[in-house]
């Protein structure tokens, strides 16, 4: 059976199980039949259209998520609090005439809202595996959003491969949601639960972060967990405090895992397993897993903790660039409107569908190792951050300006730091950060603005970014 | 300890983490009034307090603090203790 039937089999059969809860509020599976009774029909109506979903933290956005991934409608999460101008993009680069906003308060052109009908009888419709299931839009080096589809196919496969990690995943399990919906991170938290009829709980967004997930992790008793790494260094000054009875699996995703922040849990929660699973969004939430043994060192490189095999339907494979290659089943079919460069970063080889990752890698002892970037993108918390996007903004805002921008570790995971040189001074410098602001999402806003005079410059006449790390270091 | 005396206190460490000059420490203050108070801050202002006054949170605590005044009575329960 697929994952959608399996996913209507349990809204069907467990109506007054909890399918999840939103902010400490609980939803059942009967819930999520109602709703998608209201809607199944207009969404019918949609099938070559694509539904911006506007995101507000509540049960009907999630559960307009699930209705379009059951009625084969392609979604493309919208978070309203982004840049106009980056939410404008990402509307015309998506096609998108429909929208669902649980608050109907969004306004944009002549977008409509998804209409509300009678209850209407609904089932599992067949879709071609070729078809867009959500199109997920990353940070772009041109400073445009870069909308990365994932089809009914590669979330098939993704699934799959999910079900062959053997975590014997039962009714009985709870699931972990921190991720904002705009997240590949997202899907896997809030689906894979619905197709083994268990439950995902979300944070309480009224708290900070690191609290918030703390909270969750005990109130809501989750038993499995994905989280990004950074998510739980601000936890550890409170580390004699962390008791997580039920925690049995705790995969880390979207950063580079460290050794020390795996003994750190594995100190806090000594009985959970720690998997380190690793993926780009264009191979669909991720494709390869190294498990912590408890009896075994961790394998790694230079404190970056081994990210593993490849999962069942995933082929990897390191090039002459040392690139890590992601081919097979749950590759993308290539981003949306791509420029001839970004075509290039999928290919077909041997009839497989590859995509170089831009992640370096090695391999020993047929386990593989992520290395780094080749290139200017960071992470982060989880977040891919092309350097040269928050760059373009900079100009955008101060034309006449020389700016970098370069990624350090600081006290809590990833900053950012935007060195600029103005003509201008006075004017530039609060206008600049109140620029930022409102042209980049919130994590792209850098952690500081440095104004210099003069930037460094190594023997080749180019920008000394090491020069300048190290000036960061010296502050 | 004199409530007062903490707020005056709390007024130098908020104004230097939050990077902001004259916050007005009031009982109901939170993190929705202060532009540059977000997870990396208050998790900072948190370690700034515990050093100042020589003490420790629990983690719980935290997560039941909703705002300023909630700070202050544990940070006066502390002291006594």
């Amino acid at each position: 059976m697929e994952f959608r039937e399996l996913i209507v089999e349990n809204i069907r059969n467990k109506s007054t199980d909890i399918c999840c809860t939103i902010s400490g509020i609980p939803y059942t599976y009967n819930h999520l039949e109602q709703f998608i009774e209201r809607y199944a029909q207009s969404l019918e109506t949609l099938p070559k259209s694509r539904l911006g979903l506007i995101l507000r933290n509540d049960f009907n956005t999630y559960a307009a998520a699930i209705a379009c991934i059951i009625c084969g409608v392609t979604f493309v999460p919208i978070n309203p609090e982004y840049p106009e101008k980056r939410i404008e993009d990402i509307i015309y680069q998506s096609e998108i005439n429909c929208c669902y906003d649980s608050l109907k308060s969004f306004t944009f052109d002549n977008l409509e809202h998804l209409n509300e009908t009678e209850k209407s009888n609904w089932g599992v419709p067949q879709i071609e595996q070729d078809k867009y299931c959500y199109i997920l839009f990353t940070s772009g080096t041109t400073g445009k959003p870069k909308g990365v589809p994932i089809t009914y196919g590669n979330l098939t496969a993704f699934f799959e491969g999910f079900e062959n990690l053997d975590y014997n995943v039962n009714a009985e399990d709870r699931f972990l949601q921190m991720f904002e919906m705009t997240f590949d991170l997202s899907v896997v938290s809030y689906i894979a639960p619905l197709i083994y009829g268990a439950s995902f709980h979300t944070l309480d967004l009224s708290l900070v972060k690191p609290l918030a997930l703390y909270d969750a992790l005990e109130t809501q008793k989750i038993t499995i967990a994905l989280m990004v790494p950074s998510a739980i260094d601000m936890l550890m000054p409170y580390s004699e405090d962390i008791n997580l009875p039920n925690l049995r699996i705790t995969q880390f995703c979207g950063e580079a895992l460290k050794t020390r922040q795996v003994e750190s849990w594995s100190n806090c929660v000594p009985h959970t397993q720690i998997d380190n699973v690793y993926g780009p969004t264009e191979a669909t939430i991720y494709c390869t897993r190294y498990t912590i043994s408890n009896d075994q060192e961790v394998l790694h490189h230079n404190g970056i903790v081994c990210i593993g095999e490849a999962m069942c339907n995933t082929k990897l494979e390191i090039n002459e660039e040392s690139e890590l290659c992601l081919g097979g089943a749950q590759v993308s079919p290539g981003y949306l409107n791509a420029t001839d460069k970004q075509k290039s970063k999928f290919l077909i080889k041997d009839n497989i569908r590859f995509y170089l990752s831009g992640d370096k890698g090695k391999i020993e002892n047929n386990l593989f190792y992520c290395l780094g970037r080749l290139d200017d993108q960071v992470k982060i918390q989880g977040y891919r951050v092309e350097l040269a996007e928050i760059e373009f903004a900079c100009n955008k805002s101060l034309p006449l300006s020389e700016n970098t921008a370069i990624a350090v570790e600081g006290k809590t995971g990833t900053e950012l730091h935007l060195f600029v040189k103005s003509q201008n001074l006075q004017e530039s410098q609060s206008e600049l950060s109140n620029n930022l602001k409102t042209l980049l999402p919130w994590y792209m806003v850098p952690h500081e603005i440095h104004w210099i005079s003069d930037f460094p410059l190594n023997a080749n006449g180019k920008i000394d970014k090491s020069a300048l790390r190290r000036q960061l270091i010296i502050e | 300890m004199d409530r007062e005396q903490i707020k005056s206190d709390l007024k130098g460490i908020f104004e230097e983490v939050f990077a902001t000059p004259e916050i007005e420490i009031t009982d109901e203050l939170n993190a929705e009034k202060v532009d540059k108070w977000d997870s990396l801050t208050h998790l900072n202002m948190i370690s700034e307090v515990e050093a100042f006054y020589s003490i420790k949170f629990k983690l719980k605590e935290l997560i039941g603090m909703k705002n300023v005044g909630d700070m202050i009575d544990l940070i006066i329960n502390k002291k006594v203790d």
